[in-house]
Protein backbone atom coordinates (compact mmCIF):
# COMPACT_ATOMS: atom_id res chain seq x y z
CA UNK A 1 0.00 0.00 0.00
CA UNK A 2 2.73 2.08 0.78
CA UNK A 3 5.18 2.10 -2.43
CA UNK A 4 1.58 2.26 -4.30
CA UNK A 5 0.84 5.22 -2.32
CA UNK A 6 4.09 6.62 -3.11
CA UNK A 7 4.14 5.40 -6.58
CA UNK A 8 1.12 7.97 -6.81
CA UNK A 9 2.76 11.05 -5.36
CA UNK A 10 5.63 10.65 -7.27
CA UNK A 11 3.41 11.30 -9.97
CA UNK A 12 2.76 14.82 -8.63
CA UNK A 13 0.81 16.93 -6.31
CA UNK A 14 -2.77 16.05 -6.94
CA UNK A 15 -5.39 14.19 -5.57
CA UNK A 16 -5.57 12.50 -8.50
CA UNK A 17 -2.54 10.53 -8.47
CA UNK A 18 -2.67 9.44 -4.84
CA UNK A 19 -6.26 8.29 -5.28
CA UNK A 20 -4.80 5.89 -8.44
CA UNK A 21 -2.65 4.93 -6.18
CA UNK A 22 -4.41 3.92 -3.19
CA UNK A 23 -6.97 2.28 -5.21
CA UNK A 24 -4.06 0.13 -7.07
CA UNK A 25 -2.71 -0.26 -3.72
CA UNK A 26 -5.92 -1.52 -1.96
CA UNK A 27 -6.96 -3.85 -4.90
CA UNK A 28 -3.62 -5.50 -4.56
CA UNK A 29 -4.16 -6.32 -1.22
CA UNK A 30 -7.70 -7.94 -1.90
CA UNK A 31 -6.39 -9.37 -4.63
CA UNK A 32 -3.48 -11.44 -3.07
CA UNK A 33 -5.16 -11.81 0.46
CA UNK A 34 -8.69 -12.97 -0.91
CA UNK A 35 -9.29 -13.34 -4.51
CA UNK A 36 -5.94 -15.56 -4.67
CA UNK A 37 -7.07 -17.37 -1.66
CA UNK A 38 -10.48 -18.48 -3.24
CA UNK A 39 -9.02 -18.79 -6.74
CA UNK A 40 -11.30 -15.84 -8.02
CA UNK A 41 -8.29 -14.51 -10.23
CA UNK A 42 -9.10 -17.45 -12.64
CA UNK A 43 -12.44 -16.63 -13.33
CA UNK A 44 -13.18 -15.02 -16.74
CA UNK A 45 -15.42 -12.67 -14.86
CA UNK A 46 -12.60 -11.08 -12.98
CA UNK A 47 -10.49 -10.58 -15.86
CA UNK A 48 -13.34 -8.19 -16.91
CA UNK A 49 -13.38 -6.99 -13.76
CA UNK A 50 -10.05 -6.09 -13.35
CA UNK A 51 -9.57 -4.48 -17.13
CA UNK A 52 -12.81 -2.19 -15.78
CA UNK A 53 -11.28 -1.16 -13.21
CA UNK A 54 -7.84 -0.32 -14.71
CA UNK A 55 -9.22 1.98 -17.21
CA UNK A 56 -11.29 3.78 -14.84
CA UNK A 57 -8.09 4.01 -12.89
CA UNK A 58 -6.58 5.27 -15.47
CA UNK A 59 -9.31 8.56 -15.84
CA UNK A 60 -8.65 9.48 -12.15
CA UNK A 61 -4.68 9.26 -13.29
CA UNK A 62 -5.86 11.34 -16.63
CA UNK A 63 -8.09 13.45 -14.63
CA UNK A 64 -7.18 17.61 -14.22
CA UNK A 65 -8.78 16.81 -10.67
CA UNK A 66 -10.99 14.42 -8.84
CA UNK A 67 -14.54 15.95 -9.29
CA UNK A 68 -13.67 15.95 -13.06
CA UNK A 69 -12.55 12.10 -12.86
CA UNK A 70 -15.74 11.54 -11.41
CA UNK A 71 -17.68 13.89 -13.87
CA UNK A 72 -16.12 11.76 -16.92
CA UNK A 73 -16.59 8.59 -15.00
CA UNK A 74 -20.02 8.77 -14.34
CA UNK A 75 -20.86 10.05 -18.21
CA UNK A 76 -18.67 6.25 -19.39
CA UNK A 77 -21.39 4.76 -17.16
CA UNK A 78 -24.79 6.98 -18.08
CA UNK A 79 -26.14 5.21 -21.07
CA UNK A 80 -26.66 8.51 -22.48
CA UNK A 81 -26.63 8.14 -26.24
CA UNK A 82 -26.68 11.79 -27.12
CA UNK A 83 -23.15 11.32 -28.61
CA UNK A 84 -23.18 8.00 -29.85
CA UNK A 85 -21.73 9.16 -32.92
CA UNK A 86 -18.49 10.18 -31.15
CA UNK A 87 -18.41 6.80 -29.48
CA UNK A 88 -18.85 5.28 -32.58
CA UNK A 89 -15.92 7.30 -34.74
CA UNK A 90 -13.83 6.39 -31.38
CA UNK A 91 -14.86 2.69 -31.93
CA UNK A 92 -14.28 2.63 -35.68
CA UNK A 93 -10.94 4.43 -36.16
CA UNK A 94 -9.75 1.74 -33.17
CA UNK A 95 -11.47 -1.15 -34.03
CA UNK A 96 -8.54 -3.22 -35.07
CA UNK A 97 -6.68 -2.10 -31.90
CA UNK A 98 -9.76 -3.09 -29.49
CA UNK A 99 -9.71 -6.36 -31.89
CA UNK A 100 -6.27 -7.28 -31.20
CA UNK A 101 -6.45 -6.00 -27.79
CA UNK A 102 -9.29 -8.95 -27.42
CA UNK A 103 -6.81 -11.46 -28.48
CA UNK A 104 -4.11 -10.51 -25.84
CA UNK A 105 -6.44 -10.16 -23.46
CA UNK A 106 -6.29 -13.55 -22.76
CA UNK A 107 -4.20 -15.57 -20.69
CA UNK A 108 -0.47 -15.89 -22.26
CA UNK A 109 -0.28 -19.60 -21.99
CA UNK A 110 -3.36 -19.46 -24.62
CA UNK A 111 -2.13 -17.08 -26.31
CA UNK A 112 1.01 -18.31 -26.65
CA UNK A 113 -0.54 -21.91 -28.46
CA UNK A 114 -2.46 -19.76 -31.28
CA UNK A 115 -0.31 -21.03 -34.03
CA UNK A 116 -0.10 -17.64 -36.07
CA UNK A 117 1.53 -16.24 -32.92
CA UNK A 118 3.73 -19.18 -32.45
CA UNK A 119 5.22 -18.63 -36.31
CA UNK A 120 5.33 -14.96 -36.27
CA UNK A 121 6.35 -14.57 -32.94
CA UNK A 122 10.44 -13.03 -33.07
CA UNK A 123 9.63 -10.75 -36.14
CA UNK A 124 6.47 -9.75 -34.72
CA UNK A 125 8.66 -8.68 -31.13
CA UNK A 126 11.03 -6.66 -33.49
CA UNK A 127 8.54 -5.47 -35.61
CA UNK A 128 6.85 -3.88 -32.47
CA UNK A 129 10.02 -2.66 -31.46
CA UNK A 130 9.97 -0.72 -34.42
CA UNK A 131 6.13 0.29 -34.43
CA UNK A 132 7.46 1.59 -30.97
CA UNK A 133 10.14 3.84 -32.05
CA UNK A 134 8.16 4.93 -34.73
CA UNK A 135 5.57 6.39 -32.92
CA UNK A 136 8.01 7.82 -30.10
CA UNK A 137 9.15 9.66 -32.90
CA UNK A 138 6.25 10.48 -34.00
CA UNK A 139 5.74 12.26 -30.64
CA UNK A 140 1.84 11.52 -30.68
CA UNK A 141 0.31 12.01 -27.55
CA UNK A 142 2.82 12.20 -25.39
CA UNK A 143 2.28 14.82 -22.37
CA UNK A 144 5.15 15.17 -19.90
CA UNK A 145 3.09 13.39 -16.97
CA UNK A 146 5.97 13.46 -14.05
CA UNK A 147 7.26 16.35 -12.15
CA UNK A 148 3.92 17.99 -11.56
CA UNK A 149 4.39 19.39 -8.47
CA UNK B 1 18.72 -23.31 -24.96
CA UNK B 2 17.77 -22.39 -28.14
CA UNK B 3 15.21 -19.74 -27.11
CA UNK B 4 16.96 -18.66 -23.97
CA UNK B 5 19.60 -17.50 -26.43
CA UNK B 6 17.21 -15.68 -28.84
CA UNK B 7 15.68 -14.31 -25.51
CA UNK B 8 19.03 -12.82 -24.73
CA UNK B 9 20.06 -11.94 -28.08
CA UNK B 10 16.84 -9.71 -28.48
CA UNK B 11 17.27 -8.20 -24.60
CA UNK B 12 20.74 -7.56 -26.03
CA UNK B 13 19.78 -5.77 -29.19
CA UNK B 14 16.62 -3.71 -27.86
CA UNK B 15 19.17 -1.99 -25.64
CA UNK B 16 21.94 -1.90 -27.82
CA UNK B 17 19.70 0.00 -30.42
CA UNK B 18 18.42 2.36 -27.78
CA UNK B 19 21.61 2.98 -26.15
CA UNK B 20 23.42 3.83 -29.40
CA UNK B 21 20.49 5.79 -30.54
CA UNK B 22 20.91 7.58 -27.76
CA UNK B 23 24.43 8.78 -27.60
CA UNK B 24 24.25 9.34 -30.99
CA UNK B 25 21.17 12.08 -30.48
CA UNK B 26 23.57 13.39 -27.73
CA UNK B 27 26.26 13.63 -29.95
CA UNK B 28 24.92 15.15 -32.83
CA UNK B 29 22.64 17.33 -30.56
CA UNK B 30 24.92 18.22 -28.15
CA UNK B 31 24.84 21.85 -28.70
CA UNK B 32 20.99 22.70 -28.73
CA UNK B 33 21.10 20.07 -25.76
CA UNK B 34 23.35 22.24 -23.99
CA UNK B 35 20.99 25.22 -25.00
CA UNK B 36 18.45 23.88 -23.06
CA UNK B 37 20.25 23.09 -20.26
CA UNK B 38 21.69 25.85 -19.30
CA UNK B 39 18.29 27.76 -19.94
CA UNK B 40 17.50 29.22 -16.32
CA UNK B 41 14.24 30.73 -17.70
CA UNK B 42 13.20 26.81 -18.18
CA UNK B 43 11.97 24.59 -15.15
CA UNK B 44 13.06 20.88 -15.13
CA UNK B 45 10.20 19.54 -16.53
CA UNK B 46 9.99 22.08 -19.67
CA UNK B 47 13.98 21.25 -19.77
CA UNK B 48 13.07 17.89 -20.27
CA UNK B 49 9.98 18.71 -22.92
CA UNK B 50 12.40 21.00 -25.56
CA UNK B 51 15.06 17.99 -25.26
CA UNK B 52 12.53 15.48 -26.38
CA UNK B 53 11.43 18.02 -28.94
CA UNK B 54 15.01 18.46 -30.48
CA UNK B 55 15.14 14.15 -30.20
CA UNK B 56 11.39 14.09 -32.11
CA UNK B 57 12.67 17.06 -34.62
CA UNK B 58 16.34 15.69 -35.61
CA UNK B 59 16.26 12.23 -35.07
CA UNK B 60 18.02 10.23 -38.25
CA UNK B 61 15.66 9.10 -40.66
CA UNK B 62 12.75 11.06 -39.19
CA UNK B 63 10.82 11.03 -42.33
CA UNK B 64 11.11 7.53 -43.26
CA UNK B 65 10.08 6.65 -39.27
CA UNK B 66 6.88 8.77 -39.82
CA UNK B 67 6.37 6.96 -42.95
CA UNK B 68 6.13 3.74 -41.48
CA UNK B 69 3.72 5.43 -38.72
CA UNK B 70 1.59 6.20 -41.60
CA UNK B 71 1.78 2.98 -42.93
CA UNK B 72 0.58 1.16 -39.78
CA UNK B 73 -2.20 4.20 -39.42
CA UNK B 74 -3.10 3.39 -43.01
CA UNK B 75 -3.47 -0.34 -41.80
CA UNK B 76 -5.08 0.45 -38.62
CA UNK B 77 -7.79 2.13 -41.65
CA UNK B 78 -7.60 5.40 -39.05
CA UNK B 79 -8.93 8.35 -40.65
CA UNK B 80 -8.12 11.02 -37.82
CA UNK B 81 -4.35 12.17 -37.13
CA UNK B 82 -2.90 13.94 -34.27
CA UNK B 83 -5.39 12.85 -31.51
CA UNK B 84 -8.80 13.76 -33.58
CA UNK B 85 -7.67 17.24 -34.47
CA UNK B 86 -7.11 16.45 -38.50
CA UNK B 87 -9.18 14.17 -40.15
CA UNK B 88 -8.55 12.45 -43.63
CA UNK B 89 -11.44 13.14 -45.93
CA UNK B 90 -13.07 10.47 -48.17
CA UNK B 91 -11.56 12.52 -51.04
CA UNK B 92 -8.58 12.11 -49.69
CA UNK B 93 -7.12 15.48 -48.53
CA UNK B 94 -6.31 16.18 -45.01
CA UNK B 95 -8.46 18.67 -43.37
CA UNK B 96 -8.86 20.08 -39.88
CA UNK B 97 -12.01 21.26 -38.68
CA UNK B 98 -12.63 24.30 -37.20
CA UNK B 99 -14.53 24.67 -33.97
CA UNK B 100 -17.40 27.04 -33.96
CA UNK B 101 -16.21 30.75 -33.54
CA UNK B 102 -18.58 32.93 -30.81
CA UNK B 103 -20.47 35.82 -31.44
CA UNK B 104 -17.52 38.15 -29.59
CA UNK B 105 -15.02 36.18 -31.53
CA UNK B 106 -16.10 37.49 -34.79
CA UNK B 107 -16.66 41.00 -33.07
CA UNK B 108 -13.48 41.81 -31.53
CA UNK B 109 -11.89 40.44 -35.23
CA UNK B 110 -13.97 43.23 -37.11
CA UNK B 111 -13.56 45.82 -34.59
CA UNK B 112 -9.64 45.27 -35.37
CA UNK B 113 -10.07 45.03 -39.43
CA UNK B 114 -12.39 47.80 -39.14
CA UNK B 115 -9.56 49.81 -37.23
CA UNK B 116 -7.24 49.56 -39.72
CA UNK B 117 -10.24 50.29 -42.80
CA UNK B 118 -10.64 53.44 -40.66
CA UNK B 119 -6.56 54.46 -40.22
CA UNK B 120 -6.13 53.77 -44.12
CA UNK B 121 -9.37 56.12 -45.10
CA UNK B 122 -8.18 58.63 -42.62
CA UNK B 123 -4.61 58.41 -44.79
CA UNK B 124 -5.93 57.92 -48.00
CA UNK B 125 -5.38 54.45 -49.05
CA UNK B 126 -7.64 52.11 -49.92
CA UNK B 127 -8.40 48.97 -48.00
CA UNK B 128 -9.73 46.18 -48.98
CA UNK B 129 -10.77 42.87 -46.74
CA UNK B 130 -9.98 39.92 -49.09
CA UNK B 131 -11.93 36.81 -47.86
CA UNK B 132 -10.19 33.52 -47.58
CA UNK B 133 -11.01 30.63 -49.97
CA UNK B 134 -12.28 27.01 -47.62
CA UNK B 135 -11.62 23.97 -48.65
CA UNK B 136 -15.25 22.56 -49.30
CA UNK B 137 -16.16 19.92 -46.51
CA UNK B 138 -19.59 18.16 -47.55
CA UNK B 139 -21.47 16.85 -44.92
CA UNK B 140 -20.20 13.17 -45.95
CA UNK B 141 -16.49 13.88 -46.19
CA UNK B 142 -15.94 13.87 -42.12
CA UNK B 143 -16.32 10.82 -39.75
CA UNK B 144 -19.93 11.23 -38.16
CA UNK B 145 -19.72 13.20 -35.16
CA UNK B 146 -17.18 15.56 -36.65
CA UNK B 147 -18.40 18.99 -37.32
CA UNK B 148 -16.75 21.79 -39.38
CA UNK B 149 -17.80 25.37 -38.90
CA UNK B 150 -14.94 27.09 -40.94
CA UNK B 151 -17.47 28.33 -43.49
CA UNK B 152 -20.24 29.31 -41.23
CA UNK B 153 -17.35 31.22 -38.90
CA UNK B 154 -16.29 32.72 -42.94
CA UNK B 155 -19.55 33.58 -43.43
CA UNK B 156 -20.78 34.77 -39.52
CA UNK B 157 -17.71 36.98 -40.52
CA UNK B 158 -18.46 38.64 -43.91
CA UNK B 159 -22.17 39.62 -42.48
CA UNK B 160 -20.18 41.62 -39.62
CA UNK B 161 -17.76 43.29 -42.41
CA UNK B 162 -20.97 43.82 -44.50
CA UNK B 163 -22.76 45.56 -41.64
CA UNK B 164 -19.57 47.76 -40.83
CA UNK B 165 -19.21 48.64 -44.08
CA UNK B 166 -15.65 47.62 -44.95
CA UNK B 167 -14.89 46.88 -49.01
CA UNK B 168 -14.34 43.08 -49.62
CA UNK B 169 -13.40 40.97 -52.23
CA UNK B 170 -15.30 38.33 -52.17
CA UNK B 171 -13.31 35.09 -53.33
CA UNK B 172 -16.16 32.61 -52.19
CA UNK B 173 -18.38 34.30 -54.89
CA UNK B 174 -16.27 34.40 -57.99
CA UNK B 175 -17.14 32.22 -60.76
CA UNK B 176 -13.10 31.31 -61.67
CA UNK B 177 -13.01 29.92 -58.06
CA UNK B 178 -15.89 28.22 -57.42
CA UNK B 179 -15.21 26.39 -61.07
CA UNK B 180 -12.21 24.40 -59.49
CA UNK B 181 -12.67 21.29 -57.92
CA UNK B 182 -13.06 20.90 -54.47
CA UNK B 183 -9.98 17.71 -54.83
CA UNK B 184 -8.08 20.43 -56.82
CA UNK B 185 -8.65 23.65 -54.56
CA UNK B 186 -5.99 23.17 -51.79
CA UNK B 187 -3.03 20.63 -51.51
CA UNK B 188 -3.89 17.62 -50.44
CA UNK B 189 -1.18 17.05 -47.97
CA UNK B 190 -1.34 20.80 -46.80
CA UNK B 191 -3.69 23.48 -45.91
CA UNK B 192 -2.35 25.88 -48.66
CA UNK B 193 -3.88 26.96 -51.71
CA UNK B 194 -3.07 25.02 -54.98
CA UNK B 195 -1.46 27.12 -57.43
CA UNK B 196 -4.58 26.84 -59.57
CA UNK B 197 -6.77 28.72 -56.76
CA UNK B 198 -3.77 31.09 -55.62
CA UNK B 199 -3.40 32.24 -59.63
CA UNK B 200 -7.29 32.48 -59.77
CA UNK B 201 -7.35 34.77 -56.81
CA UNK B 202 -4.84 36.53 -57.97
CA UNK B 203 -6.71 37.04 -61.38
CA UNK B 204 -9.80 38.18 -58.97
CA UNK B 205 -8.39 40.63 -56.86
CA UNK B 206 -6.85 42.59 -60.00
CA UNK B 207 -10.07 42.29 -61.90
CA UNK B 208 -11.75 43.98 -58.89
CA UNK B 209 -9.45 46.70 -58.79
CA UNK B 210 -9.48 47.32 -62.07
CA UNK B 211 -13.65 47.47 -62.16
CA UNK B 212 -13.53 49.12 -58.53
CA UNK B 213 -10.98 51.85 -59.32
CA UNK B 214 -10.09 51.88 -63.16
CA UNK B 215 -7.10 50.23 -62.12
CA UNK B 216 -4.90 50.32 -65.99
CA UNK B 217 -3.21 46.80 -65.53
CA UNK B 218 -2.48 45.43 -69.01
CA UNK B 219 -3.91 42.03 -69.01
CA UNK B 220 -0.46 39.91 -70.37
CA UNK B 221 0.12 39.78 -66.63
CA UNK B 222 -3.16 37.82 -65.86
CA UNK B 223 -3.35 35.92 -68.01
CA UNK B 224 -2.64 32.52 -67.75
CA UNK B 225 -1.49 31.88 -70.87
CA UNK B 226 1.48 34.19 -70.23
CA UNK B 227 2.80 31.94 -68.03
CA UNK B 228 4.42 28.45 -68.41
CA UNK B 229 3.70 25.43 -65.85
CA UNK B 230 6.36 24.32 -64.04
CA UNK B 231 5.66 20.42 -62.56
CA UNK B 232 7.84 18.45 -59.52
CA UNK B 233 5.35 15.52 -59.94
CA UNK B 234 5.08 13.89 -56.53
CA UNK B 235 7.64 15.83 -55.14
CA UNK B 236 5.23 17.67 -51.86
CA UNK B 237 4.52 16.70 -48.15
CA UNK B 238 2.30 19.60 -46.83
CA UNK B 239 2.12 20.63 -43.04
CA UNK B 240 -0.33 18.02 -42.45
CA UNK B 241 1.17 15.55 -44.49
CA UNK B 242 4.68 15.58 -42.98
CA UNK B 243 2.76 14.29 -39.85
CA UNK B 244 1.50 10.99 -41.13
CA UNK B 245 4.00 10.16 -44.39
CA UNK B 246 3.67 9.84 -47.73
CA UNK B 247 1.85 5.96 -47.69
CA UNK B 248 -0.68 7.42 -45.70
CA UNK B 249 -1.70 11.03 -47.34
CA UNK B 250 0.37 10.45 -50.77
CA UNK B 251 2.58 13.58 -52.15
CA UNK B 252 1.11 16.29 -53.82
CA UNK B 253 2.88 17.69 -57.04
CA UNK B 254 4.31 20.93 -56.81
CA UNK B 255 3.13 23.80 -59.16
CA UNK B 256 4.49 27.06 -60.59
CA UNK B 257 3.39 29.37 -63.38
CA UNK B 258 5.99 30.83 -64.20
CA UNK B 259 5.42 34.41 -66.28
CA UNK B 260 7.09 34.25 -69.76
CA UNK B 261 7.49 37.66 -70.52
CA UNK B 262 10.72 39.50 -69.09
CA UNK B 263 10.41 39.73 -65.30
CA UNK B 264 12.74 42.07 -63.02
CA UNK B 265 12.25 41.86 -59.24
CA UNK B 266 14.46 42.34 -56.32
CA UNK B 267 13.02 40.74 -53.31
CA UNK B 268 14.41 41.63 -49.74
CA UNK B 269 13.50 39.86 -46.60
CA UNK B 270 13.23 41.20 -43.16
CA UNK B 271 13.40 40.21 -39.89
CA UNK B 272 10.82 41.10 -36.83
CA UNK B 273 13.71 43.86 -35.66
CA UNK B 274 13.50 45.13 -39.17
CA UNK B 275 16.78 43.43 -40.29
CA UNK B 276 18.01 42.91 -43.85
CA UNK B 277 17.94 38.73 -44.03
CA UNK B 278 17.93 38.36 -47.91
CA UNK B 279 18.37 39.96 -50.95
CA UNK B 280 17.99 39.14 -54.62
CA UNK B 281 17.49 40.61 -58.04
CA UNK B 282 16.79 39.02 -61.02
CA UNK B 283 13.61 37.15 -63.17
CA UNK B 284 10.74 35.59 -61.46
CA UNK B 285 11.59 32.10 -60.96
CA UNK B 286 15.30 33.59 -59.35
CA UNK B 287 14.32 36.20 -57.37
CA UNK B 288 11.43 35.41 -55.34
CA UNK B 289 11.59 30.86 -55.64
CA UNK B 290 13.98 29.28 -53.39
CA UNK B 291 15.29 26.19 -56.40
CA UNK B 292 17.34 24.58 -54.21
CA UNK B 293 13.82 23.48 -52.06
CA UNK B 294 11.91 22.76 -55.23
CA UNK B 295 14.53 20.27 -56.82
CA UNK B 296 15.91 18.94 -53.36
CA UNK B 297 14.31 15.51 -53.36
CA UNK B 298 14.79 15.50 -49.42
CA UNK B 299 12.94 18.40 -48.59
CA UNK B 300 9.25 17.44 -48.62
CA UNK B 301 7.54 21.14 -47.77
CA UNK B 302 7.91 22.48 -51.06
CA UNK B 303 5.35 25.22 -50.14
CA UNK B 304 8.41 27.02 -48.61
CA UNK B 305 10.09 27.79 -51.51
CA UNK B 306 7.76 30.74 -51.93
CA UNK B 307 8.94 33.87 -51.41
CA UNK B 308 12.15 32.25 -50.51
CA UNK B 309 10.94 30.68 -47.27
CA UNK B 310 10.62 34.31 -45.27
CA UNK B 311 7.64 34.71 -43.79
CA UNK B 312 7.69 37.73 -41.49
CA UNK B 313 8.27 40.65 -43.55
CA UNK B 314 8.83 39.98 -47.14
CA UNK B 315 9.16 42.69 -49.73
CA UNK B 316 9.39 42.70 -53.75
CA UNK B 317 10.17 45.89 -56.06
CA UNK B 318 9.23 45.17 -59.45
CA UNK B 319 11.62 47.62 -61.90
CA UNK B 320 9.56 46.32 -65.49
CA UNK B 321 6.37 47.93 -63.69
CA UNK B 322 4.10 49.83 -65.45
CA UNK B 323 2.65 52.38 -62.36
CA UNK B 324 4.11 53.41 -59.25
CA UNK B 325 1.11 51.82 -57.31
CA UNK B 326 2.44 50.22 -53.74
CA UNK B 327 0.42 47.52 -51.94
CA UNK B 328 0.52 45.94 -48.84
CA UNK B 329 -0.41 42.62 -47.97
CA UNK B 330 -1.68 41.85 -44.67
CA UNK B 331 -2.18 37.79 -44.48
CA UNK B 332 -0.82 34.29 -43.12
CA UNK B 333 1.28 31.87 -45.80
CA UNK B 334 -1.45 32.05 -48.22
CA UNK B 335 -0.36 35.24 -49.07
CA UNK B 336 3.56 34.10 -50.25
CA UNK B 337 2.98 32.90 -53.66
CA UNK B 338 -0.35 35.65 -53.99
CA UNK B 339 2.09 38.46 -53.47
CA UNK B 340 4.35 37.14 -55.61
CA UNK B 341 2.04 37.22 -58.61
CA UNK B 342 0.88 40.58 -57.24
CA UNK B 343 4.11 41.75 -58.00
CA UNK B 344 4.04 41.82 -61.72
CA UNK B 345 1.06 44.29 -61.91
CA UNK B 346 2.62 46.78 -59.30
CA UNK B 347 5.75 49.12 -58.64
CA UNK B 348 6.40 47.50 -55.10
CA UNK B 349 4.24 44.95 -52.45
CA UNK B 350 5.33 43.86 -49.31
CA UNK B 351 3.61 41.16 -47.12
CA UNK B 352 3.29 41.33 -43.24
CA UNK B 353 2.69 37.93 -41.75
CA UNK B 354 0.85 38.48 -38.02
CA UNK B 355 0.56 35.23 -36.83
CA UNK B 356 2.63 34.53 -33.80
CA UNK B 357 6.02 34.88 -33.78
CA UNK B 358 5.83 36.70 -37.08
CA UNK B 359 5.73 40.22 -37.81
CA UNK B 360 3.60 41.14 -34.50
CA UNK B 361 4.65 44.99 -33.84
CA UNK B 362 1.82 47.55 -34.45
CA UNK B 363 0.51 47.82 -37.97
CA UNK B 364 -0.73 51.29 -37.85
CA UNK B 365 2.49 52.66 -37.33
CA UNK B 366 3.61 50.10 -40.49
CA UNK B 367 0.97 51.62 -42.72
CA UNK B 368 1.88 55.00 -41.93
CA UNK B 369 5.83 54.45 -42.22
CA UNK B 370 5.19 52.37 -45.19
CA UNK B 371 2.35 54.67 -47.21
CA UNK B 372 1.14 52.17 -49.47
CA UNK B 373 -1.71 53.20 -52.26
CA UNK B 374 -3.95 49.84 -50.99
CA UNK B 375 -3.96 47.72 -48.06
CA UNK B 376 -5.36 44.44 -48.80
CA UNK B 377 -5.84 42.35 -45.63
CA UNK B 378 -5.99 38.40 -46.55
CA UNK B 379 -6.41 36.52 -42.63
CA UNK B 380 -8.31 34.34 -41.30
CA UNK B 381 -8.23 35.96 -37.26
CA UNK B 382 -8.49 33.22 -35.61
CA UNK B 383 -8.55 33.90 -31.23
CA UNK B 384 -5.39 35.95 -30.60
CA UNK B 385 -4.79 36.64 -34.16
CA UNK B 386 -6.49 39.78 -34.65
CA UNK B 387 -4.72 41.94 -31.85
CA UNK B 388 -1.69 42.40 -33.45
CA UNK B 389 -3.26 44.44 -36.17
CA UNK B 390 -3.55 47.16 -33.62
CA UNK B 391 -0.60 46.76 -30.96
CA UNK B 392 0.18 49.63 -29.59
Amino acid sequence: MIVWLLTGIWHGANFTFILWGIIYGTMIIIEKQIFEKYDIIRRKEYRVFVVLLIIICWVIFRAENVELALRFIGTMFSFNFDNADIAILYAKEYFICILVGLILIRPIEKVQNIQIIQKCKWGGIYLMFALDVAYMIKGTYNPFIYFNF
Amino acid sequence: MKIKFKKVLTVFTFIGIIYCNFICYIASNKDSIFQVMIDKSKDVTQKIIDIQDIYENNCPGKSKWIDLYGLVQRILVKNQIEEFTLFRTKYGKIIQPREERTEEQIVQSVDNIKKVEDFCQNEGILCYYVTSILPIVDENDLPNGINDYSHDNAQKLYNELYDKDIPMIDLRKKESINNINKEDLFYKTDHHWSMETCFAAYQEIINQLRKDINLDIDTKYTNLSNYETIKVENSFLGSYGIKVGKYYAGKDDFIIYNPLFETDLEFEAYDTEGNLQLQKRGYFMYALMDNEIIYDGAYMNKYNAFSNNCYIDNRIMNYNADNEIKVLLISHSYGRPLTQYLSLCFAEIRNIDPQEGRYNKNYLEYIENYNPDIVLILAEFEGEFTNVLTTE
